[in-house]
């Protein structure tokens, strides 16, 4: 499964350590950040829980205001699960 | 707002390639979003979220995706008659579950709050709440008093089902011809170049093409924003390590610019040189296809006395020579290219080894010399013999959903009938009269006004020549969308005896001048069918109820026939007296489809487009019953049964492919103009065009469209996603032009044509890049009417309109 997510900061965040976890992260791709501090990403999962335990991870952060998904694309060995 | 989507079908040895591609896009769409978050909303009123948690009581049907020609299907979910949710089919073939970022959120555009909901009537200088009924009576009243008098504007985004009862009702009821559709704006050009070159509408190929081509060439074109799923079959092939040579050759730089390996940047009109510079070089380098060119194509040039379709036949001496001034050196001078690219592209033409496809959409069409560029870019690839095999195409892209099922099939322009039959011609009028069960004579022999000239006669007094007072617009936005807007609609606002009827979904910049609005169910708020670009009929059955008490358009143009026919109007009646849309049930019953509440209670959709099919014949585009187009993800015409089994046409006039091709042919044009089985090969000179720029006008204006708006944007602007990503209407400007005339990104700029001025903020090095010289600016915002400036010179054979080459002068506006 594959989703896009906007992250959004709070407003004093340290958005360097947590883009730096975000860009560490194995399953995730960082895209460019936007100036109203709103961050695209994409993460990658094998399966729904999967996807909703990174989604709550990267809302758990420190400094992450809000995660807003964009798309989820999923197949058919995964739709189910 | 979230969307899903899925694809079951992924082939096993292209899974990473796949994934890649898929988190690119993902990521795409992600950082549109946050770009448009960055950005100051304009004050739109949101369309409703569209949730898409999978659950077990959503209920999930298809649709074929509201928005452009691609046809893209979508799966929608339904919850508690609501459209909770959109998925891209994994069992279409058109995107194979894939959708651009319009195509996600197209439920939306079902739940912004300023839906009309109620028939309005203009008093005074306000609108009152009436009745359906009222309504009725209301059209009926007008067109009573001047049946001659009265037009019908449409659409490409009319169903076929919409469409052909508009048709009927108009050329087979009224006896009246002035009904001609918004595409007239869009795709008149293609239709006329297939007529001039295979004497019968629509493209040879399809977008198979665009899995098997080698090369691919846009002219004029911009899919990576206006047909984003067609693109990325293309460049989804280079990501699973195929060679595919991509060309554009444009006015400015795009987004498929950025994916292109050679990039021909031209002047206005430079495409006629340039596809003529291709011929010259082919025919020097003795490259050409002879074998081709003997067997299948004539060659024909421009009867300058007599100016139609079919020319004068020129022998291939005739050809060569008037070719010859078309060496690589004037190609650059004319067109602005690079003498080098024409030998390139005439190398590419000459290597019978490759597979070419050529894709064209506005560029090409919205042209003085329209007809001129589409005959001789299919003459490029007759010469060379790029034609009939996989991959090897000339194809044109439509940009409204059903412009070539709903306009070019079914024959909503002002010269046709149904199935490629022309009212000019008194055998299709005897054919359609006997498919409709007619008096002879009923249909008028003469063609009605063409867009242009309907809008330039509605805004006429009525005592100076203006001979249209009343028109009805469906499911189109002229007020918009027109060329020259102060000439061609805005006059309306002082003419009193004009009437302007509107069925509309939202409230436009045409239902500003209108005297009627009538409030229409949209999408999957109704059945329908639609036809896309290449040739694939497609179905839908309604899902949710419309919106207060909008209908359908179809109900609309029914009832409005049966309370004409109520009042005894002759016309109404076919030669048993009975109704024209005569709908019975099983039974064989009449049922009143005219009254709102028995609409639904059979399939109008399945009656007229069963009873449409005996015209798809004629033309050798034959169609399933509707039936066949349930159960599938649409048919590509010609559809004819083979052993039980309804079959689909991917390519035309090909032995083997084309079922209509006789053993042996190999390639056969069958409806050739000249009844030898051949295509024409034209020539036509290089023209500047209508409006060059000049000292007091020393800008070119090109207009189009972007990414996350569908044309007018009266449903994407709804849709905050969008809206939010691209707020509204901008300057895309050279930095240099911009320097001399201090203007930097972000200022607010007064742009002037002859025609009228508007006020907009630059945009240096944003989207696009048009080069010194040229500005473009996009025509989906309403508070920005762009159409105020351009012009509407037109093509002479498809009375298209050129919205890409209008004069302008810009200067930083005061008090900044």
């Amino acid at each position: 499964m594959i989703s896009s997510l906007l992250v959004q900061f709070s407003p004093h965040a340290d958005q360097a350590s947590v883009l730096q976890m975000l860009a560490d992260h194995p399953q995730i791709d960082v895209g460019t950040q936007v100036p109203s501090g709103t961050l695209p990403v994409v993460i990658e999962a094998e399966h729904r829980g999967e996807l909703n335990g990174l989604h709550d991870w990267i809302a758990s952060l420190p400094g992450v205001a809000a995660v807003e998904v964009v798309m989820v694309y999923f197949d058919s060995q995964n739709a189910t699960q | 707002m979230t969307t899903a989507c899925s694809d079951r079908r992924i082939p096993d040895n292209s899974t990473l390639a796949r994934r890649q591609f898929i988190k690119a896009s993902a990521m795409a769409m992600a950082t549109t979003m946050a770009a448009g978050k960055a950005t100051g909303a304009l004050p739109i009123l949101p369309a409703a979220t569209v949730v898409s948690e999978t659950s077990l009581d959503v209920v999930w049907n298809k649709a074929p995706c509201r928005f452009c020609g691609t046809g893209c299907h979508v799966q929608v979910g339904v919850q508690n008659g609501r459209v909770v949710a959109i998925a891209g089919d994994r069992d279409a073939e058109v995107n194979k579950g894939l959708l651009c970022v319009k195509g996600y959120h197209v439920g939306g555009i079902l739940y912004g709050q300023d839906r009309l909901t109620h028939p309005l009537l203009k008093v005074g200088d306000h609108y009152r709440k009436i009745t359906w009924d009222e309504a009725i009576d209301v059209i009926a009243d007008r067109i009573m008093a001047a049946p001659s008098r009265f037009a019908f504007y449409g659409s490409g985004q009319w169903t076929i089902p919409e469409g052909y009862a508009a048709q009927k009702f108009m050329k087979g009821g009224l006896g009246n011809n002035h009904i001609d559709p918004n595409a007239r704006l869009c795709m008149a050009s293609a239709v006329t170049g297939f007529l001039a070159t295979y004497g019968v509408d629509e493209p040879a190929g399809c977008y198979d093409d665009l899995d098997h081509c080698d090369v691919l060439i846009m002219w004029g074109n911009n899919p990576a924003e206006m047909h984003p799923v067609l693109f990325s079959r293309v460049t989804d092939r280079r990501l699973r390590g195929e060679q595919v040579l991509m060309i554009d050759i444009g006015t400015r730089r795009t987004r498929t610019t950025e994916k292109c390996q050679h990039y021909l940047e031209m002047k206005g009109h430079g495409d006629l040189a340039i596809a003529n510079g291709i011929a010259h070089q082919l025919i020097k380098n003795k490259t050409y296809n002879r074998q081709f060119v003997e067997k299948y194509c004539n060659f024909k040039a421009p009867d300058d006395a007599n100016p139609n379709l079919h020319g004068r036949t020129i022998t291939f001496e005739e050809y060569q020579k008037l070719l010859e001034p078309y060496t690589p050196e004037y190609v650059q001078q004319v067109a602005g290219v690079h003498a080098e690219q024409i030998v390139m592209l005439g190398e590419l033409f000459g290597n019978p080894n490759l597979r070419i496809t050529s894709l064209w959409c506005m560029g090409m069409n919205q042209h003085t010399r329209g007809t001129a560029i589409n005959n001789l870019v299919h003459g490029i690839h007759l010469l060379s013999g790029h034609f009939g095999r996989p991959g090897d195409a000339p194809t044109s892209l439509t940009g409204q959903p059903s412009a070539c099922g709903t306009v070019r099939e079914v024959g909503t322009l002002a010269h046709g009938l149904p199935g490629g039959l022309v009212v000019s011609n008194p055998q299709h009028r005897a054919e359609a009269e006997r498919i409709w069960n007619l008096p002879a004579g009923r249909i008028n022999p003469n063609p009605g006004y063409h867009t242009v000239l309907m809008w330039e006669k509605f805004c006429t007094p009525s005592d100076q020549g203006g001979d249209i007072d009343t028109i009805w617009v469906q499911v189109t936005n002229p007020g918009q969308s027109l060329p020259n807007l102060n000439k061609l609609f805005r006059p309306k606002a002082d003419l009193k005896e004009k009437f302007l009827i509107v069925s509309e979904v939202y409230p436009t910049a045409t239902t500003q001048l209108a005297d009627l609005i009538l409030p229409s169910a949209m999408w999957v708020e109704k059945n329908g069918m639609f036809g896309n670009s290449e040739r694939r009929t497609q179905q839908w059955f309604k899902m949710v109820e419309p919106a207060g008490e909008a209908r359908d358009d179809c109900w609309q143009t029914i009832a409005v026939a049966r309370r004409l026919f109520d009042r005894g109007l002759d016309g109404m009646k076919d030669r048993d007296g009975r109704f024209i849309f005569d709908v019975r049930d099983q039974d064989g019953n009449v049922v009143a489809v005219w009254d709102w509440e028995h609409y639904y209670n059979v399939n109008v959709d399945e009656f007229l487009f069963n009873e449409y099919r005996a015209f798809s014949r004629f033309k050798h585009k034959d169609l399933a019953p509707y039936a066949e187009y349930v159960k599938a993800r649409g048919l590509r015409w010609p559809v004819l049964e083979v052993d039980g089994h309804w079959r689909e046409t991917k390519f035309r006039f090909v032995e083997g492919a084309d079922p209509y091709v006789a053993t042996g042919k190999g390639i056969q044009f069958y409806h050739s103009s000249t009844n030898d089985d051949r295509a024409q090969i034209w020539f036509h000179p290089w023209e500047p065009p209508a409006e060059t720029p000049c000292d007091e006008f020393p800008l070119y204006l090109t207009t189009g469209r972007v990414l996350e708006h569908w044309h007018t944007g009266t449903m994407t602007r709804r849709i905050p996603q969008l809206s939010r990503a691209m707020p509204g209407a901008y300057l895309e400007i050279h930095p240099e032009d911009a320097r001399q005339a201090g203007i930097s990104s972000g200022d607010m700029v007064d742009v002037e044509s002859r025609r009228g001025t508007i006020r907009l903020p630059a945009w240096i090095s944003g989207r696009g890049y048009p080069p010194q010289g040229t500005v473009f600016v996009p025509f989906f915002d309403e508070m920005h009417l762009i159409n105020d400036l351009t012009l509407d010179a037109h093509d002479p054979f498809s009375k298209e309109p050129d919205y890409k080459k209008s004069a302008v002068r810009i200067k930083k506006a005061s008090g900044q």
